[in-house]
């Protein structure tokens, strides 16, 4: 729930900063977009699964972020899109972290309720 | 109890702050992505609008050209008519013939050299694609050899060269008064054909240099050239004839 208040609050919150990105960083700030955003995903699921650490989640949050940003430009120094690794395994990740919760929200809850459910009916 | 009980809240307002920072990321992205792409959407529009205008442009520029050719035609004939009379004025058509001539206002042919350079063909092999294609200075020291030589006439692709003629580069092409040229580019010129055939041709001259990057220069000399008149306006918008008075003014702006 608060991950999805924190997300409205600062999506109003950008909506009325008056700074844009310039259209030449545009790439970098995606591509750490979406390492943050597999970062966020990751702490949800080890929330729901109770294995939430404060420093793992912070530490992966900005440092995949930097990672991801870093490996971008670098792929523009050398001339080889790097940034699609970040992409790729980001992405990946972020469906994995989104199957497991899902998984783990829809397995863990009807159980529960079935078994006491059972238990009314005995 | 207490203990893990704070923890959690920590981790949770970590949660909260983390997903607030993700928030303003994706917006200010989101935005800049919209505002980059219109950006990109209004240099387009803005290429056919300037197209459509130059297209304008051209055309009134021909008409205006008609426009004119009939009115030097009538102004030859009141000419003609006005030169019948006496003999003062006939002195005064001679007068205004000669001046034309000098101002470039009338086509001149006589023996000359007709220089044709051409963008060089062969493989690039210093890297500098630049030095194989030719450039505005290229041209402009043809002129300055072919006036060096004593050419009483220059044209270049049809234009007449004056003294306020400019030969410049604009991207792929060159601009030779006010109009745009593109290689190969074809010089005429007026005056004694030897002279200027030896001075393009001299040893470590224009064609020798020029000829090192395999920039094809044809030096043609010809007994009879025709080099068109200058066909625009001459327009005196800050110069006018000094007086004696201002004569001493000079050195104080200088």
């Amino acid at each position: 729930m608060i991950e999805l208040i924190g997300l409205i609050v600062g999506l109003v919150i950008g909506c009325f900063l008056p700074w844009h990105v310039p259209s030449h960083l545009s790439l970098y700030v995606a591509t750490g977009l979406l390492a943050a955003l597999d970062s966020a995903l990751g702490g949800m699921n080890a929330r729901i699964k109770k294995t939430f650490k404060l420093s793992i989640f912070l530490s992966g949050f900005f440092g995949n972020a930097v990672i991801a940003v870093f490996l971008a430009w670098l792929g523009d120094k050398l001339g080889l899109p790097l940034y699609l690794a970040a992409v790729l395994v980001f992405g990946t990740r972020l469906f994995q972290n989104f199957a497991e919760i899902r998984r783990e929200l829809l397995t863990s809850r009807p159980k529960g309720a079935k078994i006491e459910q059972d238990i009314v009916q005995e | 109890m207490e203990k893990a009980k704070t923890k959690k809240n920590r981790g949770e307002l970590a949660i909260g702050a983390v997903c607030v920072v993700l928030g303003i990321l994706l917006a200010v992205q989101l935005r800049s992505v919209k505002v980059n792409s219109a950006a990109d959407a209004a240099g387009a529009g803005r290429l056919e609008t300037l197209q459509n205008l130059y297209n304008d442009e051209v055309d009134k520029s021909e008409k205006l050209q008609a426009q004119l050719d009939q009115t030097e035609a009538e102004l030859q004939t009141y000419r003609d008519a006005a030169a019948s009379g006496s003999s003062q004025s006939e002195a005064l058509k001679a007068e205004l013939s000669k001046l034309q001539m000098e101002a470039g206002l009338v086509d001149v042919e006589g023996p000359g050299v007709m220089v044709s350079l051409r963008d060089s063909t062969v493989a690039n092999i210093t890297g500098e694609e630049a030095d194989y294609i030719i450039h505005d200075n290229d041209l402009l020291s043809v002129v300055n050899e072919l006036r060096d030589a004593g050419a009483e006439a220059i044209s270049l692709n049809g234009e007449r060269l004056l003294a306020t003629s400019e030969i410049r580069c604009a991207g792929s092409v060159v601009i030779v008064n006010g109009r745009r040229y593109t290689a190969p580019f074809v010089f005429n010129a007026v005056g004694d054909p030897t002279t200027l055939y030896n001075a393009l041709t001299m040893r470590g001259g224009v064609v020798d240099v020029l000829g090192q990057w395999k920039i094809e220069v044809k030096v043609t000399a010809s007994e009879k050239l025709l080099v068109p008149k200058y066909s625009g306006v001459i327009e005196f918008r800050y110069a006018a004839p000094a007086t004696a008075g201002n004569a001493g003014t000079e050195e104080g702006v200088g």
